[in-house]
């Protein structure tokens, strides 16, 4: 199978997976006890059953779970996600909103991550048990063992309050709060003063990570008889290192990063909470304890996309990594 | 052998025979009349096994309430109770109490204690919360606590103008719950916020008493910026998911009244009030059928008022507003815009929640002229007036969003006030812009009608209301100059005194209108014992609690009326902490381990004298046999 039709193949895979995704997690949410009506009138005085009877047929909350889900794939057919139970606007626009958010700090992070491991794995891997190698395999211990919590507040106290260099959390300083305020340079790098704190904690946990792997794998790699062949030829070590064992032992560095994606956008509702930082995760917990469905659904089925499509990416990737890769 | 020596034979063994059968009657006797004394054991009953089991739950979120649950959970065991704790998140919490049909224990997804907090309000009216036409899930009597007396002293406080009278009911209700204690009242935290020094003119008083922005300033600076730990979601004040929706609303949205300085009722959009004629108004609360055709299993505990009574009460209200109030943009506010706001927030199909009480004493209003509108009262009530009251919006921009039929939720809901376009109010602050999970900003309104009446302008040029979740976070924030207040809901309590250290912050406290309590299922068999109820309450050590886990900043409870509030009665000590009353209470609930002592007597003689005539009996039964046989021997030898 060629290239081409392999990613064809994959992005309409993509949609019978999405259908499943959805359906499991509706299932699931109606397994959670109470709705968003019960939540909203429980602690209201004189919740007359048959009040709270007529706000849930309002919103269709009182037919069954499957009916429900059909006319939600009704709408979702036309791409329309529904509307907020909580705010009234569209899924697809409170999405939209946070997801911008939350893809450029996950993505900066993943830059941040590979940029830092690969020199750092390298070092370690070509200096073994020297104290370069013992120095940064440390840190990577020290990374990994830390709680993205943990990280994300120490963060918070050396450069927000003992340095003071960069703010704390939110994303914007409250000067460039409004709707009157010019989006020009000053706004957007004030933006970006907000998004390094996230970033740096998101990357620092997974560079600890990914450099304890680039390590591993370039060790085996460069234990590998055409590293040898290609010494014996009398290459240049820069040239044995990154043109023949690196771009063997990215492999397997790529293949956990598109893992890392789904578990770091798993994880963002914690980043975001820690750096009040207006993304999708938190938003998607606060839907969650409101039960707003639909949007429940809604960022379900948007990063359920995201992480499809980085897979199909990193499929690509293997093609050109590693030519003898056959789809 | 002779005939004499037979019958010699034959008395001594007459006289053994008899011995024999008196000493083993004796001893049969004496042991049928052994007293077993039950000496009360007094230590620590956690070794051995439980009387019976319960849950406790309480919800994630507050952790001073999930560490002091934890700590009542471990002393449980001291008094006999094998209790298990669960922590749950609020929606389930939610769905096992106040959908509780009938008083489901936790087995049976229902509950059998829980921890919780309610914020009651200055004007208390506990009716919802105690009486038994009021259970779950028509109310929010969670505990299924039924008692005639306090049902009647509720009834009759609900409508009793007079506050004295009222207050000498709500007094006698609140003793009757203090014995009762169907709610076990914990502690009462102090509200606690944290500004940075400069900041002037914060009452220190909760958002829904009295919180008032615009009486808020810090010299220097013309943004307050105020630190909040929920998200706000859409701008309509009727419908809000979080209280900072409504309290940045209420900046925006004014109503008919306010709290003063001493938490009195004094006039904001009204002017004054005229009562209409006094009519009898049928009994307000549920009767059985009523009951019966609203929830029908909730009748199955054949338990509801018998207490209604008719009542005499105006038939209206005639409210005049204020001349000259103008909305943000220009148009001045009318009676119509009163009525037509009443109506709309009533409405069942715009789904407006959070306004029972107001559906309740409502009864629908009719325009007299341009500035008095006659409000029919639905329900007698003491505090008609304070709970007959709600935000109001300009009828002339919002009137085109139907307020009745099927599609006015929806409409509500997608309307330019809800998303923020269109934002207008009569307030000293006019909406400025907001971004979801970011902030709202306020900006001063410099043309507010309410300075020709000597009610405050806005202190500051903007107002911003920041989302910081993280308490940590939040406070970082507040020391970098961020931001400018740390609300109360950030639970300062718990760093209350590393906050007093810190320079360049200040503290504000006050006295909380909530409090923090167990309340446990009264249709569980075992909770449903009032003894049990009070023994669980001794077992809680309310001021470790406050020194411990509060810092000190708080107070033990015992009342479920605010301590602010007129109505707190003041003679109620909270429980002491103390297991031998507990223990004893569990006596008298019918639980309690004894130690067994075995006391053997005679009728008329000493346990001693009793053993000592067994064995002589014994003895002489012996001797007689013996010389019996020795005389027999004697006897047949001489023969």
């Amino acid at each position: 199978m060629g290239m081409r039709e392999y990613i064809l193949k994959r992005v309409i895979l993509i949609i019978p997976m999405l259908m499943g995704i959805s359906f499991i997690v509706f299932m699931l949410m109606y397994l959670m006890p109470g709705d968003a009506v019960d939540l909203m009138l429980a602690l209201q005085p004189d919740t007359d059953p048959a009040y709270v009877a007529h706000i849930k047929s309002i919103y269709g909350l009182d037919k069954p779970w499957y009916i429900q889900y059909f006319y939600w794939l009704k709408q979702f057919a036309t791409f329309n996600l529904g509307s907020s139970f909580l705010s009234g606007r569209d899924v697809s626009e409170e999405i939209g909103a946070r997801v911008v958010n939350t893809l450029s700090y996950q993505l900066l992070a993943v830059v941040f991550s590979i940029g830092v491991a690969i020199p750092a794995g390298i070092v370690s891997a070509v200096r073994q048990y020297s104290k370069t190698d013992n120095l940064v395999m440390t840190a990577a211990l020290l990374g990994v063992s830390f709680p993205i919590f943990f990280l994300g507040l120490m963060n918070i106290f050396i450069f927000a309050l003992i340095l003071g260099w960069l703010p704390s959390g939110g994303a914007h300083s409250t000067v460039f709060l409004g709707k009157d305020i010019p989006h020009d340079f000053s706004y957007y790098f004030d933006y970006l003063k907000h998004l390094a704190l996230p970033t740096l904690t998101l990357g620092l946990a997974s560079t600890a990570y990914n450099a304890r792997l680039v390590r591993s794998s370039m060790l085996n790699v460069l234990r590998e008889d055409y590293i040898m062949t290609a010494r014996a030829k009398g290459l240049k070590e820069r040239i044995v290192i990154y043109k023949h064992a690196l771009r063997n032992a990215m492999l397997p560095v790529i293949t956990v990063t598109g893992m890392q994606i789904a578990l770091t956008l798993g994880g963002a509702p914690i980043t975001e909470t820690v750096f009040s930082w207006p993304g999708l995760g938190k938003y998607f917990v606060y839907a969650i304890q409101h039960r707003d469905y639909f949007v429940i659904v809604g960022i379900t089925v948007v990063l359920g996309t995201l992480i499809l499509v980085a897979n199909v990416l990193i499929d690509i990737s293997y093609k050109w990594l590693d030519p003898r890769v056959e789809f | 052998m002779n005939v004499k020596t037979r019958k010699v034979s034959m008395v001594l063994s007459i006289v053994l025979l008899t011995s024999l059968v008196l000493s083993l009657f004796g001893t049969t006797a004496i042991a049928q009349e052994q007293e077993i004394t039950k000496v009360p054991f007094t230590e620590d009953y956690s070794k051995y096994p439980p009387f019976f089991s319960i849950t406790q739950i309480a919800p994630i979120g507050n952790k001073v309430r999930e560490q002091y649950t934890q700590a009542v959970n471990l002393e449980m065991p001291k008094i006999g109770i094998q209790a298990d704790f669960k922590l749950l998140e609020f929606g389930d919490l939610i769905n096992r109490e106040f959908n509780n049909y009938y008083g489901k224990s936790y087995s049976e997804d229902g509950f059998d204690i829980s921890s919780f907090g309610w914020s009651v309000g200055v004007d208390p009216d506990p009716f919802d919360i105690f009486h038994s036409s009021a259970m779950t899930p028509i109310g929010n009597n969670v505990t299924f606590w039924y008692c005639p007396e306090a049902d009647e002293m509720l009834a009759k406080a609900r409508v009793e103008i007079d506050q004295a009278k009222r207050k000498e009911y709500l007094w006698r209700f609140q003793e009757i719950v203090a014995d009762e204690q169907p709610y076990c009242v914990v502690y009462i935290p102090l509200n606690m916020w944290a500004s940075i020094d400069t900041f002037e003119g914060f009452s220190g008083l909760l958002w829904t008493q009295n919180y008032d922005a615009a009486s808020w300033s810090i010299p220097g600076k013309d943004t307050i910026v105020y630190g909040t730990p929920a998200a706000v979601e859409g701008m309509l004040v009727w419908r809000w998911n979080s209280v900072y929706g409504y309290y940045c609303n209420q900046q925006i949205f004014q109503t008919l009244w306010q709290n003063d300085d001493n938490l009195n009722m004094s006039p904001l959009l009204a002017d004054s009030t005229t009562e209409g004629p006094t009519i009898v108004f049928a009994p307000s609360m549920l009767d059985d059928a009523s009951i019966e055709a609203m929830a029908p299993d909730v009748n199955k505990c054949n338990v509801s008022s018998k207490l209604a009574e008719p009542v005499v009460f105006p038939e209206y209200f005639d409210i005049k507003i204020r001349e000259g109030i103008m909305f943000h943009d220009g148009v001045e506010m009318t009676s119509e815009d009163i009525k037509w706001s009443f109506d709309a927030c009533v409405s069942p199909d715009t789904a407006f929640q959070g306004y029972g009480t107001f559906r309740d004493v409502y009864g629908g209003s009719e325009i007299v002229d341009k500035y008095t509108l006659r409000v029919y009262v639905g329900m007698p009530h003491a505090a008609w007036l304070r709970y007959c009251d709600t935000n109001i919006l300009p009828k002339h921009l919002y009137g085109d969003i139907p307020i009745t039929g099927a599609e006015a939720a929806t409409k509500w809901m997608e309307s330019d006030v809800n998303r923020g376009e269109t934002v207008i109010g009569s307030g000293p602050f006019i909406f400025d812009s907001w971004e979801a999970d970011q902030y709202w900003k306020l900006k001063k309104n410099p043309n507010y009608w309410g300075s020709k009446y000597g009610l405050p302008e806005a202190g500051c040029d903007f107002f911003v209301l920041k989302l910081i979740p993280e308490r940590e976070a939040a406070r970082v924030a507040l020391e970098t100059g961020e931001i400018d207040m740390m609300d109360t809901y950030y639970n300062l309590t718990a760093i209350g005194e590393d906050l007093e250290a810190t320079p360049g912050i200040k503290l504000w406290t006050s006295e909380q209108f909530g409090y923090q309590h167990l309340h446990f299922n009264c249709r569980n068999p075992y909770l449903a014992n009032k003894y049990v109820r009070q023994a669980i309450s001794s077992c809680i050590d309310r001021q470790g609690i406050v020194d411990n886990l509060l810092g000190g900043y708080g107070v033990p409870g015992r009342n479920p009326v605010a301590v602010p509030s007129w109505a707190f009665n003041t003679n109620i000590a909270p429980d002491p902490y103390d297991l031998a009353k507990a223990r004893e209470l569990m006596d008298t609930a019918g639980y309690r381990y004894y130690i067994i002592e075995k006391q053997v007597t005679v009728e008329g003689g000493e346990a001693g004298a009793g053993g000592t005539s067994t064995t002589t009996l014994i003895v002489i039964g012996i001797v007689a046999l013996i010389v019996g046989l020795a005389i027999g021997y004697m006897v047949k030898k001489k023969d």
